[in-house]
């Protein structure tokens, strides 16, 4: 548990405020009134755990916090499903990095699919950045710069780099069909990984 | 009954088990509501005195919240005499139609396994 929820807090009620404060803080990529509808619903539960027949005690909040788990997990089991479902329907690269990021916070699966999705939307973006780059810098291409070296350059120095271009002007077509296809490809594997996910999944995997 | 008072699931109990409960939890927290509006530690409560089924509570209102979102339930805030208000959570009419369907597969389900089990409890004992 954070520092924030850790039992040092003054008094029950502040140690209270403080781990629903962290939840608040935590469940920040949700809309405001869905945040205050969660933190005041844990807020409810933890008074009627905390206390026995009234008062809260500080070990009674204690309990109910331990009980609760820490907030950051609490917070995630709300938020990475809400975006994952969100990433299922836009299908747009930083939508589905966000979500495909906090599904990684959660289990080693995610941050499988994380590390694929990260590489290959840069592999794509380089190329079809460097297809755009080339009407305008002739010297953006793949290059061979030693034995068995590849460089994709962007070409926006003016120092002439070592070895030779592979490509010339047919980067364009093949960084874009190759960029191109490389985002589309990894925005379907990141939506087939979720939909999975969420089908096989009834619950968050919070055991 | 306190939720924290009941016993909890055995050590041994293995990862099948763990995800057969988990499996069964949507659909005991749907059923649990199918005659009560009930606020989210009675749901807790209520399952675990009908069916054994302790869940963590840090699990079920994530759950509670994305049944909400799928249509299948509602919520609303009731002041309680407890001091403090209440959300308390009944079926939608896409909810009831959603659990009588589970519980139409669940029987049918559970009926074919109990077929193939009859030997293994006969010769089990």
């Amino acid at each position: 548990m954070s520092a924030l929820t850790s039992p040092q807090a003054s008094s029950p009620q502040a140690q209270m405020d403080a781990y629903l404060a962290e939840l608040r803080v935590r469940l920040h990529a949700l809309p405001e009134d869905e945040v205050t509808d969660i933190v005041e619903e844990i807020r409810s539960h933890i008074h009627d755990t905390a206390g026995r027949g009234g008062a809260m005690t500080d070990a009674g909040v204690s309990a109910a916090l331990n009980r609760l788990g820490p907030a950051a997990a609490l917070a995630a089991g709300y938020v990475t499903d809400k975006l994952l479902a969100r990433a299922q329907r836009h299908r747009m690269p930083w939508t589905i990095l966000r979500a495909v990021f906090h599904w990684a916070t959660l289990s080693a699966k995610g941050s499988l699919v994380l590390l694929v999705c990260v590489a290959g939307y840069l592999f794509g973006t380089s190329f079809f950045i460097a297809a755009l780059a080339k009407p305008f810098y002739p010297k953006a291409g793949l290059w061979l710069i030693g034995e068995d070296t590849y460089s994709l350059r962007l070409g926006m120095t003016n120092a002439i780099p070592p070895g030779h271009e592979l490509l010339g002007w047919k980067l364009i077509p093949i960084g874009l069909a190759l960029g191109g296809g490389t985002i589309l490809l990894t925005t379907h594997f990141a939506q087939w990984c979720i939909r999975r996910f969420r089908e096989t999944r009834q619950t968050s995997r919070m055991a | 009954m306190v939720v924290r008072d009941l016993p909890a699931p055995p050590e041994s109990a293995d990862k099948w088990e763990v995800q057969l409960r988990k499996g069964c939890l949507e659909l005991a927290i749907l059923a649990a509501l199918w005659s009560d509006r009930l606020y989210g530690l009675e749901i807790m409560r209520r399952l675990a005195d009908g069916s054994g089924l302790i869940v963590p509570e840090g699990t079920v209102y994530p759950l509670l919240s994305r049944l909400k979102s799928e249509g299948l339930l509602t919520s609303e805030w009731v002041e309680a005499d407890a001091g403090h208000p209440r959300k308390y959570y009944r079926l939608t009419a896409a909810g009831r139609r959603r659990v009588v369907e589970m519980a139409r597969f669940w029987e049918s389900f559970s009926a074919s396994l109990d077929d193939l089990l009859r030997p293994v409890r006969k010769e089990g004992r």
